[in-house]
């Protein structure tokens, strides 16, 4: 170390020249860091005259050849940044440091903004979730942020490893180069904003080689000279917006496919009825295309009304903010509609329009009246099936006293009387006859209940028909002309199911005489066409209106005043004639009258069977009787004495009892060739008798006639079928018991 | 002139350090004197800090004209080294306590 001995000394020319018009700060400092020379500008940095400063102790430079920064006092107060720098040098001979002070202040602050910027920005990339990118014109990366990572699993190092080409998808590359060449195509057009990058959405690979969605936003990224040197851009990673997209479109065309399958019409009408949308039923159902039904009003398509239809319940729907529903025929469409409203709200909450379906419920309509019918029908038959019981209850106690008045009417008239008595036994005789006529035909009507059928003349079904409601004809002045052909076929029909139809139609063509006028004509005609007879009515009364034609067969249809007719008949009418394999049709003049006409199938004479009505047969009055006993047990003792009195004119011998116990009494002393017993007396029936006989002495059972009121009892019947028994139906005329007894004797 | 090895052996240090508020840059001219001291100066210096933002009235008496500014007040006579003290060689001339190269 060299000592000297301070003094001011004059800096060599050249040297202090250079520091003295050196704009930074420079100051000469001895080892001890006194001041050796400062220049202006050091002055000015410490506010202070270089003369003044000269000898101070500024301070030893630790520093040498690099620069370090320090705090300068400022003469205005605070401090300031400044570089700091020293070299050794000689100065005038003494070792010396040559320190350079270089305000930095404004640096600095220029600096620290810089800083603060940069790491604001930096910050900003590397928060957020978006990927910044550049690449160049090969697409190899030049940069990418730090969100990468987290998009998609790979670290920034290893990531710029791959060109971006190696990141993508086939599919997204393509997508890709075709967005750029999109860029550069438009970066021809001079009024082109350059600065509106392009949005592509490709797929991007994922470290673990899976894919998700991203949204590109490219810019060309140009050189100094403009010239294009590659690509930037932000991607987005949208997987999750993808998916709730797929989502949606999966959801509408759900919604899409099964608007579409439902078979009810649907349509969405908005507040002002318009319809905005309709499924493919509903279009179909109207034979139009869902274009040319959208935009216009629902009743419009549907009801062809330029106004609401009357039972629609849109109004209802939208206020009370429910669903509504109701019924209703549409002419137009010849269908009864099943409608529901439901009111359809948007995200608000408010009514935005209203989902209108209709269901074709005619079928269903149909089928109900079919039930209906059915039902009805099931109802009329039981209520037959008890005025037939009381019928046959009636008939066994008309038919003992009427067999008694017939009987013995007959036989007064074969008596020598004087004439005018004769004249009057004969009433009493075809009175009776009549009232056995009626007895018959209100039991053959209760026994519908039973339908069984049977071969029959039709015409005479109808003549018993007319018969029963021939008073009323009469009274009303209408004719009844009969226009049957000869030699008809018989039918197999059920003749009680039979005789209602044909009451129907005699009624309903009074029906309408009597509303046309005072009296009229009623033509039945009875016809065979091929394999079927035809039976038709006409009635020239009003004949009936179109719309009361397409109803007719309509269940609870009436044009009748309530009261008058329940509008069953035709209905009813027609569920047996097609029951019994027929067809019934109506011809219609309006205003002039109507032809109902039924046609039924002919039965093949095999299948026909034989007509339960014995009496009926063929008689042989002509064979003389053998001689032979008959034992006559009846309780009546008008239907005994009438029957003892026949037989023993036709020259029988006859026994008579009123009681079955003395039956077999007369049984043990002597044996007879008939027994004629009625089936029902009090004490013991005519069955049990039968029973008793029969095992005492099987020979005599065979031997039995039995005399019954009322063979619709179904016991009875079943009874008389069982054992095979031959017998006679009160009231019965001499001919008719002759022969029965004549023919039991020839077997 | 004293031999160096003699004095600098025995004598107390007082040193005083000025900085411009608590700024990393004048932590670290703090923890490099502190650290040269405890090895060259071990148990006989002290190091008294000054911050000119909080006292600027106390930079006159020694003419501070940049920080840090560490000024050795014991021994005599005063000395003044500016800078950060980061290179440990230059601080050592700075004290005396190494001749200058």
């Amino acid at each position: 170390m060299t000592e000297y001995e301070y003094k001011p000394a004059e800096p060599q020319e050249s040297l202090r020249e250079i520091i003295y018009r050196d704009p930074d700060g420079k100051v000469v400092v001895d080892n001890k860091g006194r001041i050796l020379y400062a220049n202006p500008a050091f002055a000015r940095l410490t506010g202070q005259n270089t003369d003044t400063l000269h000898g101070q102790l500024f301070g030893f430079p630790i520093i040498e050849g690099q620069s370090s920064e320090i705090e300068i006092a400022s003469p205005e107060g605070g401090y300031g940044s400044a570089e700091m720098r020293a070299v050794q040098i000689n100065w005038q001979g003494i070792p010396a440091s040559l320190v350079s002070i270089r305000d930095i202040t404004e640096r600095k602050q220029a600096e620290e903004a810089l800083k603060k910027s940069e790491e604001k920005y930096r910050e900003l990339i590397e928060n957020i979730s978006d990927v910044v990118w550049t690449v160049d014109k090969n697409l190899n990366i030049t940069y990418i942020s730090p969100s990468i990572e987290q998009m998609v699993g790979e670290t920034v190092e290893n990531y710029m490893k791959r060109s971006l080409k190696e990141w993508l998808p086939p599919s997204s590359v393509e997508k890709l180069y075709s967005t750029i060449s999109e860029v550069l195509e438009k970066e021809k057009d001079p009024n082109y904003d350059t600065k509106t990058p392009r949005v592509v959405e490709l797929e991007h690979y994922l470290k673990d080689g899976s894919t998700i969605w991203g949204s590109m936003h490219v810019l060309p990224l140009r050189d100094k000279n403009g010239n294009i040197a590659g690509f930037q851009g932000i991607t987005r990673n949208i997987t999750e917006r993808k998916k709730a997209e797929e989502a949606l479109k999966l959801a509408a065309e759900e919604w899409r496919t099964t608007f579409d399958s439902i078979t009810d019409m649907v349509a969405i009408i908005d507040t002002d009825r318009k319809i905005k949308r309709v499924n493919k039923a509903f279009a179909r159902a109207l034979g139009l295309t869902p274009q040319s039904i959208i935009g216009k009003t629902c009743y419009q398509v549907v009801h062809d009304l330029n106004e609401p239809h009357p039972s629609c319940t849109f109004d209802n729907t939208v206020g009370a903010n429910k669903t509504c529903h109701h019924e209703l025929f549409e002419p137009n469409m010849g269908k009864h509609l099943e409608c529901a409203m439901s009111p359809l709200r948007n995200g608000h909450d408010d009514i935005a329009g209203v989902v209108h379906t209709f269901k074709d419920i005619t079928r269903r309509k149909e089928v109900e009246a079919e039930q209906q019918a059915l039902r009805d029908k099931a109802e009329v038959s039981s209520r037959l099936a008890s005025v037939g019981e009381m019928a046959a209850g009636i008939a066994h106690e008309i038919n003992n006293p009427l067999t008694s008045v017939l009987g013995f009417s007959e036989l007064l008239l074969q008596e020598d009387l004087p004439p005018e008595t004769q004249e009057h036994v004969k009433y009493i005789a075809e009175g009776s006859k009549r009232v056995k006529g009626i007895v018959k035909r209100m039991l053959t009507f209760a026994r519908q209940t039973k339908h069984h059928k049977t071969s029959l003349d039709i015409c005479e079904l109808i003549d018993n028909t007319l018969e029963m409601r021939s008073y009323v004809l009469k009274t009303a002045n209408i004719e009844v002309i009969k226009k049957y052909a000869p030699g008809l076929p018989c039918v197999t029909v059920d003749p009680g199911q039979l005789q209602q139809v044909f009451m129907n139609l005699i009624v309903n063509a009074e029906h309408a005489i009597n509303k046309a006028r005072d009296g009229g004509t009623l033509i039945i005609t009875t016809e065979r066409e091929d394999g079927t007879i035809s039976i038709s009515f006409t009635d020239n009364g009003t004949g009936m209106s179109k719309e009361t034609l397409s109803k007719l067969f309509h269940p609870f249809f009436t044009t009748k005043e309530p009261g008058e007719g329940t509008g069953l008949g035709l209905s009813l009418s027609r569920s047996i004639i097609l029951e019994h394999g027929g067809t019934i049709e109506v011809n219609n003049d309006f205003g002039k009258g109507t032809t109902f006409t039924i046609r039924l199938p002919v039965t093949q004479p095999a299948e026909a069977e034989k007509s339960e009505d014995s009496e009926t047969q063929p008689k042989s009055k002509d064979v003389k009787p053998p001689k032979a006993s008959i034992l006559v047990v009846d309780d009546e003792p008008g239907v005994r004495d009438y029957t003892r009195e026949v037989l023993a004119q036709a020259g029988y011998d006859v026994e008579v009892t009123g009681k079955p116990a003395e039956t077999l009494e007369k049984l043990e002393a002597s044996s007879y060739d008939a027994i004629l017993m009625d089936i029902r007396m009090p004490g013991m029936s005519g069955k049990e008798l039968y029973s008793d006989i029969k095992a005492k002495w099987p020979e005599m059972a065979r031997r039995v006639v039995f005399i019954t009121g009322d063979v619709s009892d179904a016991s009875t019947d079943e009874f008389l079928k069982e054992h095979g028994l031959p017998y006679i139906s009160k009231p019965f005329e001499q001919d008719a018991l002759l022969e029965k007894v004549s023919e039991l004797l020839r077997t | 002139m004293r031999a160096n090895s003699d004095s600098a052996d025995c004598e107390f240090y007082q040193l005083r350090l000025y900085v411009a508020g608590t700024t990393p840059k004048m932590k670290a001219a703090f923890a490099n004197l502190e650290s040269i001291c405890e090895e060259h100066l071990k148990g006989r210096y002290s190091i008294e800090v000054i911050d000119l933002l909080e006292n600027p009235q106390l930079a006159a008496g020694h003419q501070i004209f940049a920080v840090p500014t560490m000024v050795r007040q014991l021994p005599e006579p005063i000395r003044k080294i500016i800078g950060d003290l980061s290179n440990t060689e230059r601080v050592l001339v700075g004290l005396d306590l190494r001749p200058l190269k």
